[in-house]
């Protein structure tokens, strides 16, 4: 199957590589299917696109390579709902925004995606700590 | 919308298995205590609104330039190098 990206040009992708967001995610609750794009072939970023909008993208990466004290813990119901019965099977990814200054630049710790990459189930989580901001600032950490 | 008028330590119950308590009340502000199965999601509103905000505001339509200047911003911030 292919898409196209005005990035990458024809984007090639599998049907076991298509993640299901049942419900949408916040605000884009329509756009259900996605794929990721690796930005570069090694690295934490990858783009997260909709197969539903063409003009619907996000740029996300690893939380874990910008904060190593980052934790997702996974309500129950987001566990059963993504199908989640080892730690493992996930992965997690933040969203970030895009600014013109990079100091201007935020992410969202508050609402992870997490995936289940094997079953092609993910969900925008919510995790319920305080000290997690949907603006966290990149210079502030 | 339903409205009703509760005292502290009163209770409503929703459906079969949604308990909602009122714990206090003082001034502005309600104590309110939720017993749920584990299934229902409970969250308050801003929250949710606070991240579909982000998220509009985080959906890329072809800013490139900004995203060169990210990957360089992340880069110089040192933390970019993904272990």
């Amino acid at each position: 199957m292919q898409v196209h990206s005005s990035r990458f040009g024809t984007v090639e992708f599998h049907p076991e590589d298509v993640i299901r967001f049942e419900k949408g995610l916040p605000g884009f609750e329509k756009e259900k299917r996605f794929i990721l794009i690796p930005y570069e072939e090694k690295g934490p970023f990858f783009f997260l696109r909709s197969l539903d909008n063409p003009e619907l993208e996000f740029f996300t990466g690893d939380p874990f390579a910008f904060f190593p004290d980052y934790e997702v813990k996974l309500a129950s119901v987001d566990q059963q709902e993504l199908a989640i019965d080892h730690p493992e099977e996930a992965l997690a990814l933040v969203i970030f925004t895009l600014a013109d200054e990079p100091k201007d630049i935020t992410v969202n710790l508050k609402a992870p995606l997490v995936i289940n990459r094997g079953k092609g189930l993910a969900r925008q989580v919510i995790l319920d700590n305080d000290h997690y901001s949907t603006r966290h600032r990149l210079e502030a950490s | 919308m339903l409205v009703l008028t509760r005292k502290s330590g009163e209770t409503l119950l929703i459906g079969n298995d949604v308990e909602v308590v009122v714990l206090e009340v003082r001034g502005e502000q309600v104590k309110i205590g939720i017993r749920a199965p584990k299934d229902v999601r409970i969250l308050r509103k801003e929250v949710l609104e606070a991240i579909e905000e982000a998220n509009r505001s985080a959906a890329i339509a072809g800013n490139t330039d900004a995203l060169a200047r990210l990957v360089g911003g992340l880069a110089v911030s040192g933390k970019a190098e993904g272990k």
